[in-house]
């Protein structure tokens, strides 16, 4: 809730709101973290992770084995979906493909088909919970912190971010497992500032200068001119007074920097994007969270990671009728491809990168109810960042694996690259700064080559 | 039923502008966050709100809830609005509590 909508609502009835807190988790030792301050500087990095909630179907970036699918499968894909053409590189032409393919041959993306969890495989893990914690932590270690808040925390550790870096943690899906702290709680200024893709400001006041102005003010200075950026004294007064009562906490940082914060989502808020001609923004409030997130991290070169969800297209667990999914994907890629249009306009793309991927993938026998339940093998995509990402095209080849009883599976083909989940972590970790990642993610490393 | 800040709900002294200030702020913020307001944060509100005019501590203008004007509808719609500038400051105070964000945690 606002506050304006607090003091209406208040004068009307009264009101209560819950800010959900952070829980603290363990085992981050920073002096473990091998810290290159060249490569960190040099990257100069800024990401924008787009989390698949539900776990998406591999399907859309790999139907190289849908003929073998469709042997087994309890529907049929070529049956039921109205389309399932493979693009040059074994896309699927219906669901984004054209998109994929475009991206790739500019050499702005790299499609890894094979994000696979042996650990996983071993343990019998398919829950929605716990995949998504893992890999939203980049470990298998129930203890740990999130990507976000672990980096945070080196970050500060090693002197590059500091209590003047702006807004350096960004959330455009509220609060998620990255951000879950380690066993030192993060100062404030490092907390994900949560926006939306309208800029609704949440540190905005609404002042009634009329009333907070003494008759002093009034006569001698602009205090009733808003554009002045005058604060009248009643309002300073009481700020001054409340953060004496206010506890140490989130409550309390994010009212310590209200002002500077309001000010500057304003300016972010009043920039343009360029004119993307054919690649415009399809028009879906997705792209409109993308566009919002390019056009800050464009602004502000303090934004380091912004996560998002793909709301506004919806979920992915697809159990039934796969048929939106082909859509939702559609819109995904065109979006994505429309973002990499916008990188390109403001001469980001060998700083700015973007990360796609879930919990897991699915299974891809289409079921009774024309849908997939849940796989364990995911594609993973990551565009721009050319300055230290190599763009590779398509990584990975996949076998079908039929284990009866509707259990069909991708799997990495034998003697071929696959990689952990946790791996995604450890390249986040890699473009800013950390040599040695595979101590954060139980020994995995980045996808090879990529970074 | 009478509103959230009619005058039946916290019973104000048109004889004393500053403890019927002091009784509507207490009003105000036993209502949102279930306690009294310190005297620091009466002083802030009265110095905000109250002037000394003819010799008396007296509600400033566009405080003034006990304004007195010859056309009685004038003079009720005018009292309304002043009585609501008030509480829209305490409410703009309270909100900046960490208090109110903490309420349903606590319950």
């Amino acid at each position: 809730m606002k506050r304006r909508d607090f003091i209406k609502l208040s004068l009307a009835a009264g009101s209560a709101i819950l800010l959900p807190t952070f829980s603290y988790s363990a085992t981050l030792d920073v002096n473990a973290i091998n810290f290159s301050s060249a490569t960190y500087n040099d990257n100069a990095a800024q990401t924008i992770i787009i989390f698949m909630y539900g776990g998406a179907s591999q399907l859309s970036g790999n139907i190289t084995n849908l003929a073998e699918i469709d042997q087994h499968s309890q529907n049929s894909h070529a049956d039921y979906f109205r389309g399932t053409t493979p693009t040059a590189n074994g896309c699927w032409q219906e669901a984004g493909g054209v998109h994929m393919e475009e991206l790739i041959a500019a050499g702005d993306m790299t499609l890894y088909r094979t994000c696979y969890s042996q650990e996983r495989e071993d343990a019998g893990n398919k829950a929605h919970g716990v995949c998504t914690e893992q890999n939203q932590k980049g470990t298998y270690d129930a203890d740990g912190g999130g990507i976000v808040a672990n980096i945070a925390a080196i970050l500060q550790a090693k002197g590059v971010v500091n209590a003047n870096t702006l807004m350096p943690f960004v959330t455009m899906e509220g609060e998620s497992t990255f951000y879950l702290e380690g066993n030192t709680a993060l100062p404030g200024y490092l907390k994900p500032v949560g926006i939306n893709e309208n800029f609704d400001n949440p540190y905005d006041r609404d002042i009634s200068r009329w009333l907070h102005c003494t008759q002093a003010e009034n006569d001698n200075n602009n205090c009733t001119d808003a554009a002045s950026g005058y604060i009248p004294k009643l309002s300073q007064d009481m700020d001054t007074l409340t953060q004496t009562y206010n506890q140490a906490g989130k409550v309390k940082d994010a009212f310590a920097r209200r002002g500077e914060l309001s000010n500057f989502i304003k300016e972010i808020a009043n920039s343009t994007t360029p004119d993307l001609g054919e690649n415009a923004y399809p028009n879906n409030s997705f792209s409109e969270k993308i566009e919002a997130a390019i056009k800050l991290l464009d602004y502000n070169s303090d934004t380091k990671i912004i996560t998002l969800g793909t709301g506004g297209l919806g979920g992915w667990d697809d159990h039934n009728d796969g048929r939106d999914y082909v859509g939702r994907m559609e819109n995904l890629f065109q979006s994505l491809k429309s973002a990499m249009a916008h990188i390109k306009a403001i001469e980001k793309d060998s700083t700015i990168n973007i990360m796609v991927f879930g919990e897991f993938g699915r299974n891809v026998n289409l079921n009774s109810a024309n849908g997939w339940d849940h796989g364990n093998l995911q594609n993973l995509y990551i565009l721009g960042g050319k300055g230290y990402f190599t763009h590779k095209g398509v990584v990975g080849e996949t076998i079908v694996d039929n284990a009866g009883s509707n259990r069909i599976w991708l799997k990495p083909k034998s003697g071929t690259y696959w990689f952990e989940p946790l791996s995604i972590a450890s390249t986040l970790y890699s473009i800013y700064g950390i040599e040695n990642p595979n101590v954060l993610t139980g020994g995995n490393y980045p996808p090879v080559n990529i970074v | 039923m009478p509103s959230f800040i009619d005058f039946e709900r916290f019973n104000p002294n048109s004889d004393s502008d500053i403890g019927s200030l002091r009784t509507f702020v207490d009003y105000l913020f036993e209502s949102t966050i279930a306690r009294k307001a310190t005297d620091d944060e009466h002083a802030l509100f009265k110095n905000h709100m109250i002037e000394l005019r003819d010799g008396k501590q007296l509600f400033r203008y566009d405080f003034n809830m006990f304004i007195s004007r010859d056309d009685p509808e004038d003079q009720a719609s005018r009292r309304e609005r002043y009585k609501r500038n008030i509480a829209y400051l305490v409410l703009d105070y309270i909100s900046r509590l960490d208090t109110i964000y903490r309420q349903r945690e606590v319950n």
